[in-house]
């Protein structure tokens, strides 16, 4: 009798866990190479773990990220050795106040030899693409790069170019001088997925990083992927399981943006111009989920949606003057949403 | 007393104008009646009396006019009574008033008879000495002078006794307002939500996830009232972290909880489905632990005889 309930049970528990048991498996199998990855990326990145684990999520939900951190902080290297470790085109553009967007996506030329015009591809056709200090070029340069982010497209005199898969647009900006910049406009930078802020290496870590650089040689990651391993990753990732509970969570989170009040946080009423769009819950969700997979995970867990919330939603929350007069941030205001939303 | 009798005019009008008094001192007051008798749909119009009735008669005081129905003689009676003075000594003539009578498509003018008032001065006491003037006389205190002084005594009093309130309640850890509520014991109430819980038989019918939600809930209040920890808006992960750093927990206890929170967690997001007997068993981990941390007095007295809580837990 005791055996057979044994039985049963055993039975049960397999019967069960078959759904979640199934995407698991799956997940550990293409999520395996995550750790290749970031251990490869280990070896030329000392610390910034955070950024590498952005980068992944940007690279597998599809979506563009923002870096903002004062210079030296490994920023371009960080997004070539990750490029690296594809098998994929790199660009680094330098955005500066003379660039045009010509010099972004290509223009037509004229070739004498052929007596016609020709398309001459520009930099935004490749993989991943580093728009470096990317508020140091007008809005034209800014719209053209933007333009191209979402429409995934890119059109050159009558023509119309798809742009490579996968394509990641990594474009940082300097928190610290802001005179002859051109600040990105609030529906542009809705348009990035993340805005992650990075900050300096601790004391252990800058060590090592002192020891690399005057090394003999300098490490290199090496290539372990191909594109489309990428392309794959991001079907899988869709696939994680995000429960309702969790869908709920994330509209609390991004509503409590919008509509504090109701949230218990009347004090930030008058602090907020405009709370997180319908894109916040998505790229929310979809953050999410990649860091799930990253995490080697089916589901999604309030965890995960708690490790994305500041990079998703630190740039989509507009602050009045008021909040600016007392010093209020966006970076506050998270916290204290994630704070007093109750976790399902 | 009667000083004066009336003038009659015509035939069915008549016109009286007595004084109370013909005699009077100086600055005395005294009334003037004046009545007019007429026929109903006559109009009488009364003069428009002034501050003077002549150069010398002051009018203190008038009434508005009266009109009375005399209804054995069917006539209307008007009346108005005027106060006089006189602030002269001598005697003094008091025109007749004139009225103005219309009947009809007539009109006339009717007065009464003229008056005689005397006034006499102050008759001087040449028996008595010379005396200095009266001093000046206090005038009574009243209402109006004394309320401002009423009102800052009153307010003061209050604020005295709302002090005294506020004292009382903060000495005795009441609260201000209302009476004090007696909090029931965090355990308690868990306990009691508990066997809620499972009165409610939930996964037995097949409501499995909400029988983790509430059984997490049932948990997380309970930490948040005994430990005063977020637990409500914090994860899995974070609470465990908080209650290790509590040091009120012990590691057999946050096992048992970390068990039942990530069951629960793999419950309400990951679709699992766990055996009745786990359910069970996770039910049981609750109440474990909550009897387990319960707040007692003997608790904190072994804490503090130096019993080290370990917080070395792996979470």
């Amino acid at each position: 009798m005791g055996l057979e309930i044994c039985c049963n049970k055993k039975k049960h528990m397999s019967e069960i866990a078959v759904n979640i048991k199934e995407l698991n498996e799956k997940i550990q199998k293409e999520s395996s190479f995550v750790d290749m990855v970031t251990l490869e990326m280990k070896k030329v990145i000392i610390g910034q773990k955070h950024l590498v684990d952005s980068l992944l999520i940007g690279l597998l939900s599809d979506g563009h990220i923002l870096l903002e951190g004062v210079p030296g902080l490994a920023k371009t290297l960080a997004i070539k050795t990750l490029a690296q470790t594809i098998d994929a085109k790199f660009s680094r553009i330098q955005f500066t106040p003379d660039l045009l967007p010509a010099d972004l996506i290509g223009t037509m030329i004229y070739s004498q030899k052929n007596e016609e015009f020709q398309v001459k591809k520009g930099p935004i056709f490749a993989n991943f693409v580093l728009a470096d200090e990317v508020n140091r070029s007008p809005a034209k340069v800014q719209s053209a790069l933007l333009e191209a982010m979402q429409e995934k497209q890119v059109t050159i005199g009558a023509e119309t170019f798809e742009l490579p898969k996968p394509f990641l647009v990594l474009a940082t900006q300097n928190p610290i001088e802001q005179e002859g910049t051109y600040p990105l406009p609030e529906a542009q930078v809705d348009r990035f997925m993340l805005k992650v802020v990075i900050n300096y290496p601790t004391k252990d870590e800058e060590r090592l990083i002192i020891r690399e650089n005057l090394g003999k040689q300098f490490p290199a990651a090496t290539t372990i992927l191909k594109s489309e391993d990428i392309i794959n990753a991001r079907n899988v990732v869709k696939e994680v399981y995000m429960d309702e509970k969790i869908e709920q969570y994330i509209l609390d989170i991004v509503f409590a943006t919008r509509y504090p009040a109701e949230y218990k946080l009347g004090q930030y009423s008058n602090m907020i111009r405009y709370g997180g769009s319908p894109r916040a819950s998505i790229y929310l969700a979809a953050a999410a989920k990649a860091y799930a997979f990253i995490k080697r995970r089916g589901y999604v867990i309030p965890e995960d949606v708690r490790a994305v919330c500041h990079d998703v939603l630190r740039h989509r929350i507009g602050l009045t003057y008021e909040a600016e007069a007392e010093n209020i941030t966006s970076e506050d205001i998270i916290t204290d949403i994630l704070n007093n939303v109750e976790v399902p | 007393m009667i000083l004066f009798s009336a003038d009659v005019i015509g035939q069915l009008v008549s016109v009286q104008a007595q004084l109370d008094s013909n005699t009077i001192v100086i600055g005395d007051q005294i009334g003037l009646k004046i009545e007019v008798k007429k026929n109903r749909g006559d109009i009488i119009k009364f003069p428009a009396f002034g501050d003077h009735l002549t150069e010398e008669i002051e009018i203190i005081d008038k009434t508005a006019i009266d009109s009375v129905w005399l209804k054995d003689e069917d006539k209307v009676l008007l009346k108005q009574q005027l106060l006089i003075t006189v602030f002269d000594s001598g005697l003094y003539y008091i025109p007749p008033i004139e009225f103005i009578l219309v009947s009809g498509n007539t009109a006339d003018t009717i007065r009464s008879r003229s008056n005689y008032l005397e006034v006499l001065p102050f008759a001087l006491d040449t028996t008595n000495t010379i005396r200095d003037i009266k001093a000046i006389e206090k005038a009574p205190v009243g209402f109006t002078e004394i309320y401002p002084y009423v009102l800052a005594a009153l307010f003061a009093g209050i604020l005295v006794w709302v002090l005294l309130y506020y004292l009382k309640k903060k000495k005795n850890n009441e609260p201000i307002l209302g009476r004090l509520k007696i909090e029931e014991p965090a355990h308690i109430i868990a306990m009691r939500e508990l066997e809620a819980l499972k009165a409610g038989k939930l996964w037995q019918r097949k409501e499995v996830k909400r029988y983790y939600s509430i059984l997490t809930e049932i948990i997380r209040r309970y930490i948040e009232r005994r430990f005063k920890i977020l637990a409500m808006e914090q994860t899995t992960d974070e609470i465990l972290t908080e209650l290790v750093g509590t040091g009120l927990v012990k590691p057999e206890d946050l096992k048992v909880l970390k068990e039942t929170l990530e069951q629960a967690d793999l419950v309400k997001f990951a679709k699992a489905d766990p055996l009745p007997d786990e359910n069970e068993t996770h039910y049981e981990n609750a109440c474990k632990f909550v009897n387990n941390t319960k707040f007692r007095e003997d608790f904190i007295q072994v804490k503090d005889l130096n019993e080290p809580v370990s917080n070395e837990v792996t979470i």
